[in-house]
């Protein structure tokens, strides 16, 4: 009796902590989700005919970033989802969402962002950063190296104006708003 | 009785427990499939197809031949435009716009072209901002509407199109600076900042 009491108990607390730390994974479904809503092109970068069916991919890593500034200083929120198939990912305002498959990227690891191109469209990015500046390294292939380095000071303004906390599930690679 | 009682309690509070963990699992995995199923991706092979508009390209718009189907006219503007400078006859002109509930028209030299809201950026309100006109490359529609912005800290305007619904790759500028005004007003245009008078 005492044993299955036990495991039930085991049960619940297995369960209840496989939702812990989702609220990145949420928030990037969310903001996905919008973003298709509104969206006016969907673009699914490929060397297939087949048409996409994200139902039947398999997500593994959540992101949310901020993008370079542009000329005006203003860097955009990226949300993205790594899939084992390939990358999806959104800028905010763009009335776009993106989908790289994997042969269409250089690489499908790291942490995800998104760079503009000259065409006002999007590219996927990778951001490394040393902690005072952020460097991002585009992903797609078939396209000329491109590289922005970022100093994270200009990017404060635009978290204090998204009123976001530092959380390193949240925005991984911003300093903390004192 | 209390044995029972007992016995009721402990049951009831672990298949709360459990129920709970089923409804947290379901919630925790049902997420992706339910959101982000049933949407239709157009597909590409390169950036370069996708940043020449391969759905959108310009080119290959049908503009409404007339305003039938653009509902009420709300109101209409002249207001003054420029060819393109590279061209050979570079001239200040007049644009008169009609702006309908569902629609837009532009009429320029005696040419006039039709442009539905669904494909326009924004519709142009009374007073909020003027609907103006600028060179075009969509076929039968040497002008297309645009709308006017003066940059911060310079002397020179920009006409910026509006026809182009989220595809900002082909939206098209006309950087219209301080001598164009003065060559209109040696034209004999008069008008209010862009409003003719």
């Amino acid at each position: 009796m005492i044993m299955k009491n036990a495991l039930y108990l085991l049960v619940v607390i297995f369960c209840l902590s496989g939702c812990q730390n989702t609220s990145t994974k949420e928030y990037v479904i969310d903001k996905v989700n919008n973003d298709l809503a509104k969206a006016v092109r969907l673009i699914y970068m490929t060397d297939t005919d087949n048409s996409l069916d994200l139902s039947k991919c398999h997500p593994i890593d959540y992101f949310r970033t901020l993008t370079p500034p542009d000329d005006f200083g203003d860097a955009y929120e990226c949300v993205a989802i790594r899939y084992q198939e390939g990358l999806l990912f959104s800028v905010d305002g763009s009335l776009a969402v993106y989908f790289f498959d994997n042969d269409k990227l250089t690489k499908n690891y790291g942490i995800i962002s998104a760079v503009p191109t000259k065409d006002n469209y999007w590219l996927p990015a990778i951001i490394t950063s040393d902690g005072r500046s952020a460097g991002y390294e585009c992903i797609a292939n078939g396209t000329n190296p491109l590289y922005f380095i970022v100093g994270l000071e200009q990017q404060r303004q635009k978290l204090i104006e998204m009123k976001v906390a530092f959380d390193p599930y949240a925005l991984p690679l911003v300093e903390p708003i004192k | 009785m209390s044995y029972f009682f007992y016995y009721m309690c402990k049951k009831f509070l672990l298949t709360g427990l459990v129920m709970a963990a089923v409804c947290c699992l379901l919630s925790c995995n049902g997420g992706q499939d339910k959101v982000l199923s049933q949407v239709q991706f157009e597909n590409y092979r390169s950036i370069k197809e996708v940043a020449e508009g391969k759905s959108l390209d310009r080119t290959k718009f049908v503009l409404p031949k007339d305003d039938s189907a653009f509902g009420k006219k709300l109101y209409s503007e002249k207001t003054i435009c420029f060819t393109d400078v590279t061209s050979s006859q570079f001239g200040a002109r007049t644009c008169t716009a009609d702006i309908y509930e569902n629609g837009v028209s532009i009429e320029v030299e005696g040419h006039k072209s039709y442009f539905d809201a669904a494909g326009m950026d924004m519709m142009p309100k009374e007073g909020e901002f003027t609907l103006t006109a600028m060179p075009s490359d969509i076929p039968n529609a040497p002008w297309q509407p645009a709308v006017i912005i003066l940059e911060d800290e310079t002397d020179f305007w920009i006409y910026t199109s509006l026809y182009n619904k989220g595809d900002g790759a082909h939206q098209r500028t006309q950087r219209v600076e301080g001598w164009y005004w003065e060559y209109a007003k040696r034209q004999g245009y008069k008008y209010k900042v862009l409003i003719l008078n």
